[in-house]
């Protein structure tokens, strides 16, 4: 089902997210999803996040579906040139995904292959002009397809970034060029997410807060060295140090409910990015107060 | 010796992108854009003499002596400080390439606006910077979009070469990939705030086209 037609149907959705395997081996990566689809209404496979390379997403996509789980199959502009990425629309529309999440992508010196060859010959609002034209049946150079690709395609977009002015008016170009849902990055500072919500006010689609429950000061260090556009504030890492060791599950699915509860009244849903903790989701959306029925 | 070819801005487009109550200062350049002939101390007094035409508060205008290219740093920070014109002005036009751009902005506070638009060169040539400033997109007859960018080229700046604004990366205002480079999207943004431009950021650009040059020759 589309994310569109989720919004619209419960006022609200809840999505989470798996990363393919670096192998072959989708056991885990299934285990995940499957733990984690009964509290959500539709799992993200990530496409070689942090530039790492992985397992192609549309494969877990396809495998999420014969499983019964939605999936929002991810597309990154990094690694693929347009008549890749064209391609690539294509197939996931003939393997039946219905949620395409657009975005550029980490530059690969952020991963584990930093030599590779940069792509970006499109960009992320570029790529959703594209994707729009494909569903009206025609390819970048004016040709007719025989089949259109019916998706409905997302786009993310960094609140918390240095430069809100600037991410607003990127996303509503990517809202301009046809982007029908939200996904945002991390929300860790409700009244600053509140105040970019009451910027974007007139952007007539639904927005996804993004939720990551921290692990551990180290995970925050980790995170604010080293993922793009995020940045832990000392709070939460005061209150994870101070947290018993055999606590800290708790501790952080508390404060990460606690961010979801506290942005759920300005949006209209949140994406938890659970990293292997998927059994929290239920004690994280019960604090955020979202019931599930 | 290597070259950046240069043609100037038409007198039009060049007052539409200043800001509304500029006071300008015109700056030449003894390098490349003398050898084109649009660099020299007589072009600077055309252009200020067009732009006050225009209505254009112009505050003064210099050129460094040829030879002198205004991409040297040293150069360009004796020109400015040549003359007490510069401090009044909150904008300069600049008949340079686009390699004396990113020097400039070190330099100088206000606005900076091209006057000339670079359509061919040497990306290893001339400049005390090793930065790549420009792509030479109008060699082949596409689109050059540095008008609306500040005068700075985000396809040849930026890693991921986006040209319809910033990744969510950059960290205080650092370039996620070269931590070491300002995020070109906040020089951009600061330069459009700066001349009253901030609408510019909202044109969509379409892609670009990296057909090779000579590839539909028969």
């Amino acid at each position: 089902m589309k994310l569109t037609e989720i919004v619209a149907r419960n006022g609200l959705a809840i999505t989470t997210e798996v990363a393919p395997p670096k192998g072959t081996d989708v056991t885990d990566c299934l285990e995940a999803a499957r733990l984690a689809a009964p509290f959500v209404d539709a799992v993200n496979v990530t496409d070689g996040q942090g530039a790492v390379m992985r397992m192609a997403p549309l494969a877990v996509a396809r495998l999420l579906l014969e499983e019964g789980i939605t999936p929002v199959w991810q597309l990154t502009c990094r690694d693929r040139n347009r008549i890749a990425l064209q391609g690539e629309l294509l197939s996931a529309a003939a393997l039946g995904v219905e949620n395409a999440l657009i975005v550029t992508g980490d530059h690969m010196v952020l991963g584990d292959h930093p030599d590779a060859r940069p792509v970006f010959g499109l960009d992320s609002v570029q790529l959703l002009h594209v994707a729009r034209d494909l569903a009206h049946g025609r390819d970048m150079a004016g040709n007719e397809l025989s089949g259109a690709p019916d998706l409905c395609c997302g786009a993310v977009v960094a609140p918390e970034a240095d430069n809100m002015q600037l991410q607003l008016i990127k996303l509503r170009k990517k809202i301009d060029a046809g982007a029908q849902f939200v996904q945002t990055q991390a929300v860790f500072d409700p009244p600053r997410f509140e105040r970019f919500m009451r910027e974007a006010d007139d952007l007539g689609v639904p927005v996804l807060a993004g939720i990551i429950p921290v692990k551990s000061p180290r995970m925050a260090r980790f995170m604010n060295a080293r993922i793009p556009g995020v940045e832990v504030p000392p709070w939460i890492i005061q209150r994870l140090n101070e947290a018993e060791v055999e606590d800290r599950k708790h501790v952080a699915t508390e404060i990460a409910g606690q961010i979801a509860g506290a942005v759920l009244g300005c949006c209209q849903g949140i994406h938890i990015m659970a990293q292997g903790w998927e059994e929290i989701i239920p004690e994280l959306l019960a604090i955020a107060g979202v019931s599930r029925s | 010796m290597t070259m950046q070819r240069t043609v100037p801005t038409p007198i039009d487009r060049l007052v539409a992108n200043l800001p509304e109550t500029a006071r300008v200062f015109v700056l030449g350049c003894g390098g490349c854009a003398t050898d084109e002939g649009y660099g020299t101390p007589e072009a600077c007094r055309e252009t200020a003499e067009a732009l006050a035409e225009h209505g254009v508060v112009v505050v003064g205008h210099a050129a460094p002596a040829a030879g002198e290219a205004l991409c040297n740093r040293s150069v360009a920070r004796r020109v400015l400080s040549s003359t007490d014109a510069t401090v009044r002005a909150d904008t300069l036009v600049v008949l340079a390439c686009a390699r004396a751009e990113p020097v400039l902005d070190g330099l100088f506070d206000g606005a900076i606006v091209s006057g000339v638009q670079t359509i061919v060169g040497d990306r290893t040539g001339g400049g005390a910077r090793a930065i790549e400033d420009c792509n030479f997109c109008a060699e082949g007859g596409r689109a050059c979009i540095a008008s609306l960018t500040g005068g700075l080229c985000p396809h040849a700046f930026c890693p991921k070469g986006l040209i319809n604004g910033p990744c969510g990366g950059a960290q205080a205002g650092r370039c996620e990939a070269m931590p070491n480079r300002p995020c070109v999207w906040e020089l951009i943004h600061r330069r459009l705030k700066a001349a009253g431009r901030l609408d510019a950021l909202a044109t969509y650009h379409p892609p670009v086209s990296y057909r090779i040059a000579g590839s539909d020759e028969s």
